[in-house]
């Protein structure tokens, strides 16, 4: 994956030379056949397309002239201390190991690094969604007729928007995280141990599939069609009769009676797993098990972008202009349906492009790992540094890991929002 | 990857600065009680509920908070202030701090009084402001300042801060009544000051040398935009030679008196983290005001270089970059320099982190300037320059305001990392104290995490809460 | 209320059109915050009655048909529409939102709905028609209102003067009893008021029951059965059409048609 990020990269810029020199030349030749077409063309020094190419040319001299001049300084230096300009270490043992995955010593620079970054993967996936549904609670509690919850909400997002997500996320760990939760030795179990807290790690209770877990699988899958298929159906009978089609709640019923019937046919395929911790408390096992870094982390950006998810919610649901609200009021439209068809659309155009920076901003800050030492994309990066494998290489393949997310996010972003964007003239 | 997030963010904000004047009315207590909070079944059961959480929560946080013990920040409350600077040197920072205060109220008086005038001349109300209206603006700056001070084993500092807020009001005054001369260049004045302070502190060292240079720059700067000088060379003169002739001064001044100081390999605490803000924001501006010029530009090769070092910058963590600095900026230098100070580095890239940021809200600003604008500059025969230097950046600007305050604040809050790097400020202050041979494993690392988090959340929450009425004043984006 | 108060406000009780009351307003009043924006109004309209609304900005005149459909709450008096009373009671509000159409000033059409999905939301939402049925309504309604061609467009593609139709036409597909009419063409570019105008005009000729907050004279003059003059909050006179531009008899009408025609 990473050479063949490398590989892009380095087409991107032998693309964006050719582009640029092409560019110019075109409008060099472009410049000289409108003048000669002219009899009345300026002379060539005030001619105002002469005098833009020569900027540019001016300009790309310059950058040229920095960039080689620090390039030559960067290879003398690196000749110094030795260090080869390549990218061969990445299939090199990288000598470094990571919490709950099975990445041994022996693997390679690029598996290490790899892992690390499935490791930034599991952060945000698991923290966006977490985000996203704090924020839009809290966003939403600020418009309660409820004073006190009004109020809890707004000091909620001013007290931690207010603060730097890293201080967060050192107190999370250090203050509540390791002190305030018991050695694993003397964990906390409540609920009958369905549940461990310790300072090592938490434990949940999850689902584990039994005999007939592969056919229940396919069942639930033929529900799920069921579910939807029903939904369509409440559809068009709406469409058809006006009846109102509630076809959510008939598609969550559908599921749930086809998952239940299979359940009992099939004699109890799944059951739970209950997370267990062995006497001498050190290893964990069934359950999902989360590390404790791993756990701060994601918490504590959840609670930190909550607050600018809240601030989007809430500002985009009052740019809606109130004529709308009145518009859909004086149609009958229930209060469900004012906010179903009128409102939440409109406010979700407005509230797209801003969210999708706060998940850029999600995923950069994920790198602050660094500080409490769990081992995602940047700090699989740091570690490799004390491996002494060669610094610079590593800074640009963690760059490109970055720009790669980065990237896919906005592109995708752009895409909806491309088409999320009202008609207008 | 170009950005769509500026209209829609404007549109918010107007909305919800819209949303916070809204009108509140007076009811007695009874009526307000049922009103607000047990108005139907549902509402009181979520009074209810919301209150016994935020009452949990409320003594479980007293609990933790009087079980611990505070010592360590009262050990360590100098660290978190000004990290390591030599401590028989204390009069630097306070003397600095004094006359940076001076300064403050100096010119906020100044200003204060002309936009009064202004406001007076245009039969707008105006009001001169009250030290009551003041201490509500910056209660949560004052009240964090005060919950610091109380940590304090001796009166002195008490004393000392509250003789700084006096000076400040006092200042304040002073430059409100200045006479109408004197107050339009109280700017100078403030400038002077400035730059005294600076030379308290670091005196003529290659440190002070750059602040000097910073504040007469940003001080030409903004003299460019002034319209009551002539154009052409006199006006140029006019414009730059006041800064100009007070950094020569300086330099003249040092030749006679030498003066010494510290350099920032010397300071730390939240003076770094407040300093390394200020100037990562005044270095970035020029070159994000230059990046956002060369992103709306025509031609291709500044299009293309503005675009690439822009959405570099933006799409990689500012930590990538931070150690970037450490480990592969010193190897672009030439071979026989010596590798600069960990803060030096540290501050190159900040800058060219905040110039990334900081031209993406001058172009949403550019953006937001109407084409009418231009079109008239340029129908009245103004040069391309010009049109840019004295019609659409003024405009520009004054409309990015508020967002650049947005971008101080999170800057301010992102110097946090530097403490990743190793270098000694405001949060790392916090680590080396709980690393000392007193407290080491003694589980207060959240005690000292909570102090600093305020420290943090004082300066952000007054600051957000000025850009909001600096947005109100400005009109900006308002329908 | 003090009594003279009460007779200062003239009284718009007398009803036109078939004689059956549709909307009865007694005793009005209504307050925003401390500021009186209504006192005392008494007026009645009857079925297929039109009556327009004038007077100076500020006069009250949207607050009064605002509080019709309840986009304002009135805090005194009452008000009846179709025999409904209406109170705090979220089925009386609907009911007769349901047999009242608006439409506004500034169209308030929703700009993310295409001009058909704008028109037939209400119906299939909260009359339940089936889609077909209320797509062949809306259609019709774009015939009537003159721009069949542009049902697939979105609003904002549109012209104001084609907004406010369409605005008119979403209305109608409630099939209301009543329409009020908010200004429906100050914000409209003067090629375009007649447009609108002659599509209010045609409404009122198939005997719909209207009342219009309206700066247009000549509009009043030709197709209200019934002009009401407001100033102040207050109902000042009322009279037909040739009463009241020909002889008006309070000093305000006077100084208000002086200022206008």
């Amino acid at each position: 994956m990473i050479q063949f990020l490398l590989g892009v990269l380095a087409l991107f810029l032998v693309l964006v030379v050719v582009y640029v020199v092409g560019k110019l030349a075109y409008d060099i030749v472009q410049l000289f056949r409108t003048r000669a077409s002219r009899d009345d063309s300026a002379v060539l020094w005030r001619d105002v397309g002469a005098i833009g190419i020569a900027a540019q040319i001016a300009v790309l001299i310059a950058i040229a002239a920095v960039l080689s001049y620090l390039w030559s300084n960067f290879t003398a230096r690196t000749e110094l201390i030795g260090l080869e300009l390549n990218f061969d270490f990445l299939d090199q043992p990288g000598n470094i190991s990571i919490a709950d995955n099975p990445l041994t010593p022996g693997d390679t620079v690029g598996a290490a690094i790899t892992e690390g970054f499935l490791n930034t993967i599991r952060i945000i996936l698991v923290g966006i969604p977490l985000a996203m549904i704090l924020g839009t609670l809290i966003g939403v509690a600020r418009f309660s007729s409820n004073w006190l919850l009004r109020k809890i909400a707004t000091g909620y997002v001013e007290f931690f928007r207010n603060i730097p997500p890293l201080v967060v996320i050192v107190f999370l760990w250090g203050a509540v995280f390791l002190n305030g939760f018991p050695r694993s030795q003397e964990a906390w179990k409540p609920l009958n141990s369905w549940f461990i807290f310790s300072n090592n790690r938490f434990a949940f209770p999850s689902l584990m599939g039994l005999d007939n877990f592969e056919l229940y699988r396919w069942l639930l899958l033929a529900g799920l069609l069921a579910a939807i298929g029903v939904a369509v159906w409440r559809t068009s009978v709406f469409n058809n009769t006006g009846t109102p089609h509630h076809r959510v709640l008939w598609g969550i019923g559908t599921l749930i009676a086809v998952a239940a019937i299979a359940y009992f046919a099939l004699g109890g395929p799944i059951t739970t797993s209950k997370p267990e911790l062995d006497d001498r408390g050190r290893v964990f096992s069934n359950g999902i098990r989360m590390q404790m870094p791993y756990a701060a982390l994601t918490f504590a950006l959840v609670i930190y972008t909550a607050t600018h998810i809240a601030e989007i919610v809430r500002g985009s649901i009052l740019a809606v202009h109130k004529g709308q609200e009145e518009a859909a009021n004086a149609l009958a439209l229930s209060t469900l349906q004012r906010y179903r068809f009128v409102i939440l659309p409109q406010a979700m155009r407005v509230a797209f492009p801003p969210l999708i920076s706060q998940f850029l901003n999600f995923t950069k800050n994920s790198s602050l790992a660094i500080a409490i030492g769990f081992t995602e994309s940047t700090s699989v990066v740091t570690n490799l540094f004390g491996q002494s494998q060669p610094a610079p290489q590593l800074i640009l393949v963690l760059a490109l890991l970055y720009l790669t997310l980065s990237l896919i996010l906005s592109a995708v972003g752009n895409l909806v929002n491309r088409r999320l964007q009202i008609v207008g003239r | 990857m170009e950005s769509v997030t500026l209209p829609a963010d404007d549109a918010i904000a107007v909305a919800i600065n819209e949303a916070n004047q809204a009108p509140s009315q007076k009811l007695p207590p009874r009526e307000w009680l049922k009103k607000n909070l047990f108005s139907t079944t549902g509402n009181s059961i979520v009074s209810l509920i919301v209150l016994a959480i935020f009452l949990v929560a409320a003594i479980l946080a007293f609990r933790w908070i009087v079980d611990k013990d505070f010592a360590i920040v009262r050990a360590n409350l100098r660290s978190f202030m000004i990290g390591q600077f030599p401590r028989d040197e204390l009069w630097r920072p306070w003397a600095s701090g004094y006359v940076l205060m001076a300064a403050l109220g100096l010119t906020s008086g100044a200003l204060a009084r002309s936009s009064y005038e202004t406001a007076v001349s245009q039969d707008l109300p105006a009001e001169k402001e009250s030290v009551k209206s003041l201490v509500r603006r910056f209660w949560a700056i004052i009240a964090v300042t005060v919950f610091f001070v109380s940590f304090a084993r001796t009166a002195l500092p008490f004393i000392g801060l509250a003789a700084a807020f006096g000076l400040v009001v006092a200042m304040r005054e002073l430059g409100w009544r200045l006479p109408g001369v004197l107050q339009r260049d109280a700017g100078y004045i403030g400038a002077t000051l400035l730059v005294i302070s600076t030379l308290i502190l670091a005196g003529t060292s290659p440190l002070g040398g750059l602040v000097l240079g910073l504040i007469a720059f940003v001080w030409a700067l903004g003299e460019l935009g002034r319209r009551d000088l002539p154009a052409g060379a006199a006006g140029l003169v006019m414009r730059v030679g006041p800064a100009l002739g007070m950094a020569v001064v300086v330099y003249l001044v040092q030749l006679v008196i030498p003066l010494d100081g510290f350099g920032w390999e010397d300071w730390g605490g939240l003076h770094i983290t407040l300093f390394t803000t200020v100037v990562g924001i005044t270095l970035g501006l020029p070159f994000g005001i230059l990046l956002a010029l060369g992103r709306r530009s025509d031609l291709t090769v500044l299009k293309t270089a503005s675009v690439i070092f822009i959405e570099f910058v933006r799409g990689v963590p500012l930590i990538t970059l931070l150690l970037a600095s450490g480990l592969l900026l010193p190897l672009f230098l030439p071979v026989d320099f010596d590798r600069p100070a960990d803060l030096t580095l540290a501050i190159v890239v900040i800058t060219a982190f905040s110039s990334a940021y900081i031209a993406e809200i001058v172009r949403g600003g550019l953006q937001a300037v109407p084409k009418g604008q231009t079109e008239a500059a340029q129908a009245s025969g103004m040069s391309a320059a010009s049109v840019q230097r004295l019609i659409v950046l003024p405009q520009a600007l004054r409309a990015v305001i508020p967002a650049m305050v947005g971008q101080f604040i999170a800057l301010f809050k992102d110097t946090s990392l530097l403490s990743i790097i190793g270098i000694l400020e405001f949060l790392r202050v916090s680590d080396t104290s709980n690393a000392q041979p007193d407290f080491v494993g003694k589980g207060l690392a959240g005690v000292t995490y909570l102090f600093v988090a305020i420290g943090y959340w004082a300066f952000a929450y007054t600051l957000s809460k000025e850009s909001r009425r600096l947005e109100v004043k400005l009109g900006v984006g308002t329908r | 209320m003090s009594d003279d108060m009460t007779t200062i406000n003239a009284d718009a009780t007398q009803v036109g059109g078939t004689g059956d009351v549709m909307i009865d307003v007694t005793n009005m009043d209504k307050f925003f915050g401390d500021f009186q924006a209504l006192t005392n109004i008494n007026m009645k309209v009857g079925e297929q009655e039109v009556v327009v609304v004038i007077g100076p900005s500020g006069s009250g005149k949207s607050t009064l048909i605002r509080c019709i459909n309840r986009l304002e709450r009135h805090d005194r008096g009452s008000i009846v529409v179709d025999g409904v009373e209406l109170s705090d009671d979220i089925r009386a509000i609907q009911n007769i939102r349901r047999e009242t159409g608006m439409v506004f000033q500034s169209f308030n059409l929703f700009p993310h709905l295409t001009v058909l999905e704008n028109i037939t939301l209400a119906p299939r939402n909260v009359r339940n028609i089936p889609k077909a049925e209320a797509e062949a309504t809306a259609m019709e309604l774009l015939e009537r209102v003159k721009i069949p061609d542009q049902a697939h467009k979105f609003p904002g593609q549109m012209s104001g003067g084609q907004q406010q139709r369409v605005a008119i036409a979403r209305s109608l597909a409630m099939k209301p009893k009543v329409i009020l009419f908010d200004e429906p063409t100050s914000a409209l570019d003067p090629e375009m008021i007649k447009e609108v105008l002659d599509t209010m005009k045609d409404l009122a000729e198939e005997g719909m029951t209207m009342i219009c907050v309206t700066h247009e004279m000549g509009f009043a003059r030709e197709v209200a059965d019934r002009v009401v003059f407001m100033a102040d909050g207050e109902i000042v006179e009322v009279g037909t059409p040739e009463h009241f531009f020909t002889n008006p008899q309070e000093e305000r009408t006077k100084l208000f048609l002086s200022q206008i025609l």
